[in-house]
């Protein structure tokens, strides 16, 4: 018995300085929070348009489209919760801000009243963790009272490629925050995946759900109004699949919502392309995220029809 | 409680340092036992711990009536025969009621009968068809006078909810895991260490292959009809990898556990993807249940001693019963009805009994016969695999239909293949030691009696695990 507890715990105690080693290496390697961290640290004074937001933001605005001083800060999956943190903690330092980009879109309205959606209950939690996890490591952010830091324990994310790839590769996004979808990895019945889910409106708890989220873009508007800068709310090109599965009684909630924020802050942009006819089916990854060659197109007509337009970035 | 889960990393030492250290005595350990697994069960639901009670109790309690029965045949056949149906009661109840009802349903409907409200809102408890099934084998073995009856309650109630294979097998026997609870179990170093290759096997096949297969056969499956034939042969072929390196993942991690307790479970695998017929496969995969079902009901049936006619009745009857047990749906029936098919066709030109021993022994490679009847077996399987796999008999119909009608060649998903790869190596593995009891126990010679080699391949192990763990899946068993 001696020799096994002996054995067991020279062996485990080999595999926890291991575990502890590739923890220390992970943090020293480069990943797309820590890079977009760095970024907006360095050039906190030079940001004139940040994008925050998920996926429909990081994989849809190029900023090198888009102009000088733009940065793509949003990540895949983000909820509001994080972009407010964010937004806290750099826009009052951002003495150049002019505008700041957020995405209002279906994924929004659903994914904000998660907490309370009787059709989605916890059906994230595996990657709520690595989220946790990434956010508290990697940008400072913690939400809750739990300690997230370890990758090992908490991060669901590609270790190994982290290790295996250069750092450029290893982050993911290019150099101004953009991360591309290639037309070429599209799936199969691609029109099918990321549609909306279904929301039941007329429960009470997501009607206070909805009450909480305008309270959380007050939060944004108040914030850039400060710094004197523009929040422009948007809504990316979505594939006609995706439109046809939306709920008008969501659609018309988030109609309701755009108008009384915008009645209420002046500074409050909303831009609706969700059903822009521009878009054809080679823009698409899925039914709700643009490929590459739809970014481009995306970005340019952002650049015309937004920034050049109003704002001259 | 999930083996794959951090609560389990806790529980499993504080459970093996207790064990070991404070509860030496035999009567102890086995409280300890009961203890452990009721906190292991629990974990899931509290609720559930009364009803493994319940059978428990009704099992021990039968056990003690047939013992004082003893020369009254009647009454030692009532009281068996209570306990039979009160055990299938139970699992009839929670598993089959609401399959019964709707399809009862279904047939009235023809005749413009309809029934409403026959359902009833009801959660499956978690390994209810295993604990079930150890509980009759003690009945039907005391009855049988294959053992005597416990008057220890506590290690009955130990055998019957023993938390290493509780939830998800090897479905014990009495005859062999209760005599195991009434001796006193000493501190076994290389069994302990044995133990816990077999566990670090199991989690390999679980984290590493069934887990990441998952992902990708439950992202692609329900496209089938667009896809090409190849790809859905290979999402098959990606199924067959994940079922066989979940269930037995779990069981190498149930014998693996019970041994560092000083207990032996039986074997639930052979190493069944390297089988030359389908009898040979069912030899080979989950053992303690298709045993079982040889034992209590083919072999009563009449078995093999009977004409040809009634073999087949047989045959079909057990496969029958096989395929529900793994589930109320038709397509576990059908599964069921098309192993039992190529049983009967097997057994029909003679093939039935052969190959018992080792593919290729003594020989690294098999010979062509051997390659091609491993190749045909395989396809056999996977065809059965994607029945199981279907969430009903239309889909797999359209699915394996969809093989051969759509187009043949296109691509398969790089991730997929990724995985498919680590499959074949896992095989690769347990070829080589296809003679062995799992593939991580070690050959007796220099290189592997150095402990920096062993060391090394844990090492690698874990960097393995821990780099290419997919994403959480509960054990695909655990439904049944």
């Amino acid at each position: 018995m001696k020799k096994f507890i002996h054995n067991i715990t020279i062996l485990g105690i080999i595999l926890l300085l291991i575990s502890i080693a590739i923890e220390f290496l992970l943090f020293l390697r480069p990943n797309e929070y820590s890079y977009k961290r760095d970024y907006v640290e360095e050039h906190i004074n030079d940001i004139r348009c940040l994008l925050l937001g998920h996926s429909h933001i990081v994989n849809g605005l190029k900023p090198n489209i888009l102009g000088n001083g733009v940065f793509n800060m949003a990540i895949s999956g983000r909820s509001l919760a994080y972009d407010i943190e964010l937004a806290k903690k750099y826009v009052p330092k951002m003495n150049q801000l002019e505008l700041l980009i957020m995405p209002l879109d279906y994924k929004k309205f659903y994914f904000g009243r998660q907490k309370n959606n009787p059709y989605e209950k916890g059906k994230l939690s595996g990657l709520t963790k690595t989220r946790k996890c990434m956010y508290y490591k990697y940008m400072g952010i913690r939400i809750d009272r739990f300690w997230y830091w370890s990758e090992l324990l908490n991060s669901k994310l590609d270790f190994m490629k982290r290790f295996l790839e250069k750092d450029a590769e290893a982050r993911e996004c290019d150099s101004l925050g953009y991360l591309g979808n290639n037309l070429l990895e599209r799936k199969y019945n691609w029109e099918n995946w990321f549609l909306p889910k279904i929301i039941d409106t007329t429960l009470e708890a997501n009607r206070k759900a909805l009450n909480h989220l305008y309270t959380r873009y007050c939060i944004l508007a108040e914030l850039t109004q400060k710094r004197g800068a523009k929040l422009i709310i948007l809504i990316t090109p979505k594939y006609k699949t995706y439109n046809n599965s939306k709920n008008p009684a969501v659609i018309k909630e988030m109609e309701a919502f755009s108008a009384s924020l915008k009645q209420k802050y002046p500074n409050v942009e909303y831009y609706d392309y969700s059903t822009d006819k521009r878009f054809v089916d080679e823009d698409f990854y899925d039914a709700s995220h643009l490929n590459d060659i739809g970014a481009n197109k995306f970005s340019k007509i952002v650049k015309e029809e937004i920034l050049d337009k109003h704002h001259k970035i | 409680m999930l083996f794959n889960s951090f609560k389990f990393m806790v529980f499993l030492p504080i459970v093996f340092l207790l064990y070991w250290f404070v509860f030496r005595k035999r009567q102890w350990q086995n409280l300890l036992i009961v203890v452990a697994s009721y906190i292991f069960y629990g974990w899931w639901d509290w609720r559930f711990l009364f009803l493994i009670a319940l059978t428990s109790l009704c099992s021990f309690g039968s056990g003690l009536l047939l013992e004082r029965y003893e020369g009254q045949q009647r009454k030692q056949w009532l009281v068996s025969a209570a306990n039979i149906v009160l055990n299938i009661g139970i699992l009839g109840i929670f598993k089959y009621y609401n399959f019964f009802m709707e399809n009862l349903n279904a047939l009235l409907g023809a005749f413009g009968w309809h029934l409403d409200g026959i359902t009833i809102n009801i959660i499956l408890p978690v390994g209810i068809s295993f604990y079930t099934f150890q509980a009759l084998s003690y009945t039907i073995d005391v009855y049988k006078k294959k053992l005597p009856a416990t008057h220890d309650p506590v290690e009955f109630f130990a055998y019957i909810s023993f938390f290493p294979q509780l939830v998800a097998g090897p479905i014990e026997r009495a005859t062999n895991l209760l005599p195991q609870f009434q001796q006193q179990r000493h501190f076994d170093y290389a069994k302990a260490v044995d133990g816990m290759r077999q566990m670090l096997w199991g989690f390999v096949k679980k984290l590493v292959i069934a887990d990441n297969c998952a992902t990708i056969v439950n992202d692609y499956w329900n496209q089938y009809a667009e896809l090409p034939g190849l790809t859905l042969f290979f999402l098959g072929v990606l199924f067959t990898f994940q079922i066989y390196c979940d269930f037995s993942g779990y069981s190498d991690i149930a014998i693996g556990c019970a041994r560092l307790f000083g207990f032996n479970l039986m074997r639930n695998f052979n190493f069944p993807y390297f089988s030359r017929s389908i009898p040979e496969f069912w030899r080979r995969w989950h053992i303690s249940l298709t045993t079982w079902f040889r034992d209590y009901i083919y072999f009563p049936l009449g078995g093999s001693q009977c004409d040809k006619w009634k073999i087949v009745r047989n045959v079909y009857i057990v496969w029958g019963i096989s395929g529900l047990w793994h589930g109320a749906k038709w397509t576990m029936v059908c599964i069921g009805l098309y192993h039992a098919t190529l049983l009967v066709i097997y057994n029909l030109i003679g093939i039935n009994t052969k190959y018992k021993n080792a593919v290729a022994y003594g020989r690294y490679l098999p010979n062509i016969k051997e390659a091609l009847q491993m190749a045909l077996t395989f396809i056999l399987v996977v065809i059965g695999w994607i029945i199981f796999r279907a969430e009903s008999m239309t889909q797999a119909i359209s699915y394996l239909s969809a093989m051969v009608s759509n187009k043949f060649f296109g691509i398969i998903p790089q991730n997929g293949r990724t995985y498919l790869y680590f499959g074949i190596a896992l095989l690769a593995v347990e070829w080589l030691q296809r003679d062995k009891q799992h593939a991580l126990q070690f050959p007796d010679n220099k290189l592997f009696n150095k402990r920096a080699t062993r060391w090394t391949i844990y090492i690698i192990i874990y960097l393995l695990i821990l780099f290419n763990t997919g994403k959480p899946q509960s054990f695909i068993y655990f439904q049944f």
